[in-house]
This record gives structure tokens, sequence and C-alpha cells, in this order.
């Protein structure tokens, strides 16, 4: 049952952070460009 | 049963009548700012992050989202997240890796499709690029188109109960009719409202689901007493993990998703398009997930879903579920993710046909006037959409044979070509060609031959190929390394 909450809440979650960081980086990629 | 019979309702009808003419009034309201070329095709390099976003989200997914994933769901339950994870990772990285750089140096060569870019990147004088990219670009997209509309045709057709021909005549006119008045900004303000029904359709049928169920527990306990490995998201061989993962190695390598971030007013909002992006796409995938997991809940028995085919679980439930109005809309979401698509990879072999092969190579030595350009492009948008037509109804067979091999064949080709374009100097002319009939041939021989027995998904192996074909060329070849800002 863990496993499936980890698939069906965390991580999308995750995914999404994980976006929000790839934002954080290509900002500071684009000021260094 | 007819799991379309609900249509049958004036107001189900009417909504999802108003769903597939939306996008001509759309195609009307835009006509007059598609003026020139670059406006019919890059809609003059002046979108927002948003429509950049959710244009590419709807473009890059078609019927195997809503239809497809939800029968995988129900099929295989939990692990089968997996199945989006792969591509909504990759888009996510794509959007400023790729994006930020295509934008800038595609602005600076005046390039107007991948293949322009190519040459100018390359220098490539002799065109090796733009004949042998324009050829693998052709077969495949076309291919696809006419799968596209094939697959719109059959739904209209069962949904309308009309014959086949006529359906496919409606489904592809309602495409060509506004993507011949407003090009490039017809089709991206279409898949950005067609976005926004897919997104009803996905987020409000798991809600409703749920709540109809007693929550996300009950649901869970609900498979877990059916089969205790559908609510195991690891319940999967290690090659369909890899092979789920893997779909996303395609991402980069399909041109009409590629060709949206070329088309951004700022490349540095790209970084606002990827978590615009990623947020809906994890909305799609999951709320697709769900539906399938529902859908296996609350009819257990695949013997009692039409054709026994899971697939059409989202159908069957649409139709239990809701109101003639929402059901309208819902079925209306199916046709958005088919035709989003289509029009996408129609406007990339329009602009193959007339920028890469007639203006650039038939008539290199003659310019053609700008004032006939715009003539041109919308011809033949209608030319090769009526070929697509054709293709779908007289060699279907065909179709679905090359439909198997594109996702894969693009992504391992374009993919692997357009990032060391992109991040590597000492990547060649030689070594893209040769990467592109690499990527292709390998991923037609690994389906056809070796997928089987091993069990790996062809586009693994062709995408490592491709890749180590194009550094071997470098490595062996390259003397004066390419400028990455642009020559």
């Amino acid at each position: 049952m863990t496993g499936a909450y980890l698939a069906l809440i965390v991580l999308p979650l995750a995914i999404i952070g994980l976006s929000l960081v790839v934002f954080r980086l290509a900002r500071g990629a684009g000021s260094r460009e | 049963m007819n799991v379309y019979q609900k249509l049958i309702h004036p107001a189900a009808l009417a909504v999802f009548v108003v769903t597939l003419f939306l996008p001509v009034i759309i195609g009307l309201l835009v006509r007059k700012r598609t003026r020139c070329q670059s406006d019919f095709f890059l809609a003059g390099r002046r979108l927002s992050r948003f429509s950049i976003a959710l244009s590419a989200v709807a473009s890059g997914r078609s019927s195997w989202l809503v239809l497809g994933v939800s029968g995988m769901a129900y099929t295989m339950g939990v692990s089968a997240v997996w199945s989006v994870v792969g591509y909504i990772t990759a888009e996510m990285v794509q959007f400023v890796a790729i994006g930020g750089r295509l934008r800038r140096l595609s602005e600076k060569y005046d390039a107007m499709t991948l293949l322009d870019f190519f040459e100018s990147h390359f220098d490539d004088r002799r065109q090796l690029i733009r004949r042998v990219g324009a050829v693998i670009m052709g077969i495949f997209l076309v291919a696809y188109v006419a799968a596209q509309f094939n697959a719109g045709a059959n739904s209209l057709s069962v949904a309308l109960k009309l014959p086949l021909a006529v359906s496919l005549l409606i489904a592809s006119a309602l495409v060509l009719a506004y993507m011949m008045l407003g090009g490039y900004l017809a089709v991206v303000y279409n898949d950005v409202v067609r976005a926004g029904i897919m997104i009803v359709g996905l987020v409000l049928f798991p809600l409703y689901g749920l709540a109809k169920l007693g929550g996300l527990p009950v649901l869970l306990r609900t498979l877990e007493a059916l089969d205790p490995s559908r609510i195991n998201p690891l319940a999967l061989s290690f090659g369909a993990l890899i092979g789920f993962l893997g779909i996303g190695l395609g991402s980069p390598g399909q041109p009409h998703v590629v060709v949206r971030y070329m088309t951004i007013a700022d490349p540095a909002k790209l970084r606002y398009s990827a978590v615009i992006g990623t947020f809906w796409n994890v909305v799609l995938g999951w709320g697709a997930v769900f539906i399938g997991l529902i859908g296996r809940a609350m009819i257990p028995d695949v013997a009692a879903v039409p054709d026994q085919n899971p697939e059409m679980i989202y159908l069957v439930l649409s139709a239990q579920f809701f109101s003639p109005v929402v059901y309208g809309l819902l079925v209306g979401g199916i046709f958005a993710a088919i035709l989003s698509t289509a029009d996408s990879q129609l406007l990339v072999v329009s602009s193959t046909l007339v920028r890469d092969l007639y203006e650039k190579i038939l008539r290199r030595d003659r310019p053609l006037p700008e004032s006939r350009k715009l003539a041109l492009c919308r011809w033949v948008v209608l030319g090769s959409g009526i070929v697509s037509i054709v293709l779908a109804y007289l060699a279907k067979d065909l179709v679905f044979w090359l439909v198997l091999f594109a996702w894969g064949g693009l992504g391992a080709s374009f993919g692997t070509a357009i990032i060391l374009s992109l991040y590597w100097k000492r990547t060649t002319i030689a070594g893209v060609v040769a990467g592109m009939i690499t990527g292709t041939l390998t991923t037609i021989v690994w389906k056809v031959l070796l997928k089987d027995a091993t069990g790996v998904y062809e586009l693994i192996p062709a995408f490592v190929l491709a890749l180590g074909v194009i550094i071997l060329f470098g490595v062996l070849g390259r003397k004066r390394p390419i400028s990455l800002e642009g020559s």
C-alpha cells in the first residue's frame, strides 16, 4: 500500500518539484550566458 | 455495446460538435495575423511561455494518453505510472536544455525548420543533412498524420454512425480548414484550447471517480482485494520498466514538438514553460492512470468492457458517470488529443516540403518572391493533407506499419543529432547524416528482429548506436570545431 501511495502521490509531486529545480538551474545558467 | 451511444442526447451532441468546430473559428480569428511565411510556420517567433508550454503538451500527447495509458493502468495497475515518467522528465529538461539554445541559434540563422538549423549550423553547402533528414522526417510524419486521421475518423465513425470515408473527410477537413487559415498560430491556439479540454477530462474524471468510490484508500483496498500486484508500482519486469522510461528518449527528436521552442518570443522564458508544461503533463499523465485504476475497481471483469478492450474504459466510465453535456466534452477530449497531434505533424510535413525541398533545394538559385510564399504554404498544407487522407484510407496497413517505428525512429535519428549539435563542438555533417540513418535503421531492424527475443524497447539501442556513430565521426573526422554560439 505504501508503494502505491508513493507512486500515485509522492512521485508526481517529486517531478513537479524537480521542474522547479530545473527552473532555478536554468535561471543560473541564463545569467551566466 | 456502442460506447458513444450517449451522444444521441442532443446536449451531448451539441457540446461534442462545438468541440469539433471551435478550431475553425479560432483559425478564422487569427487569419489576419498570418501575413508571411514566417508567420505561417513560426507565428513570427512571438509566442508566450504559456502558449508554448500548453502547445508542446497537447501536440506531444495523442490518444495514446487518454485511451492507451488508462487502458494500461486498467490492465497493469499502479505500475502503469512508469509509462508517463520518462517522457514527462525528458520534456521538462528539454524545454531549457534544448529549447533555449535552439531558439537563439534558429533566429540567428533565420532558420524556419529544424533542417534549416542543421544546414546553417554546420555550413552544409552540399545540403546532405537537409536531403537525408527530409526523407526520414517525411516518411515518418506523413505516416503519423495518416494514422491520426485514421484514428480520428474511426472514432467519429462509431460515435456518429457515419461511413468511415465520410468521417475521414470530416475529421481531416476540420483540421485543414483552420491550418490553411491561420497556419502555426491557429495550430498553437487550438492546442491551448484542446489542452484545456483534455485537462477538464483527465482532472474531473478521476476526482469524480474517487469521490464516488469513497477516496483513494478505498480504491487501493479494492484493487488489492482483486489482485495484490495491482497496487505494487514495481510489479513489472525490469525490461518493461526500462522500456517505459526509455519512451522519454524519443521526446527530443519529435520535430513537431521541438519546433515549438523556436517560436517563443523570449527564450529566457522557456524555464517558465518547463514548469507549466511539466505541471500539466503530470496532471494529464496521472489523471489517465487514475482513470484506469478507477475503471478496474468499478468494472473488475474485462469481459464487461466493450470488445474486451481495456482502452475503452475512458469511454465506458464517461457514459456511466457524467451528464450528457460533460460526456460530450469528454468525448471531445479524445478528438482534441488526436487532432492536436495531427495538425502539428502536418505543419512540419508542409514546412519540409515548402522550405526544405522546394525553396532550399529545387529553387535554390531562384528565390521565391515573398508574396507567393504564403499562398504556396496554404496550398501545400492542403496537398499534404489530401495525401495523408488518401494514405489513411487506401494504405492503412502500410501507415500503421510505419507508425510502429515513428516515435523511436524520429527520436533516435533527430534527438541525438539535435543534442550533440547543440552541445558538442566536434559534431560533423557526416556524423549527423550517419547518425540519422543508423537511428532509423536500428529502430526498424531491432523492432522486427530483436525486440521479442531481447525484450528491449527498440529506441534504446537505436538511440545509443546513433549517438555512438555521431561521436565516432566527430572523433575521427572533425578538424575544425563548430561554434556552439552560431557561425
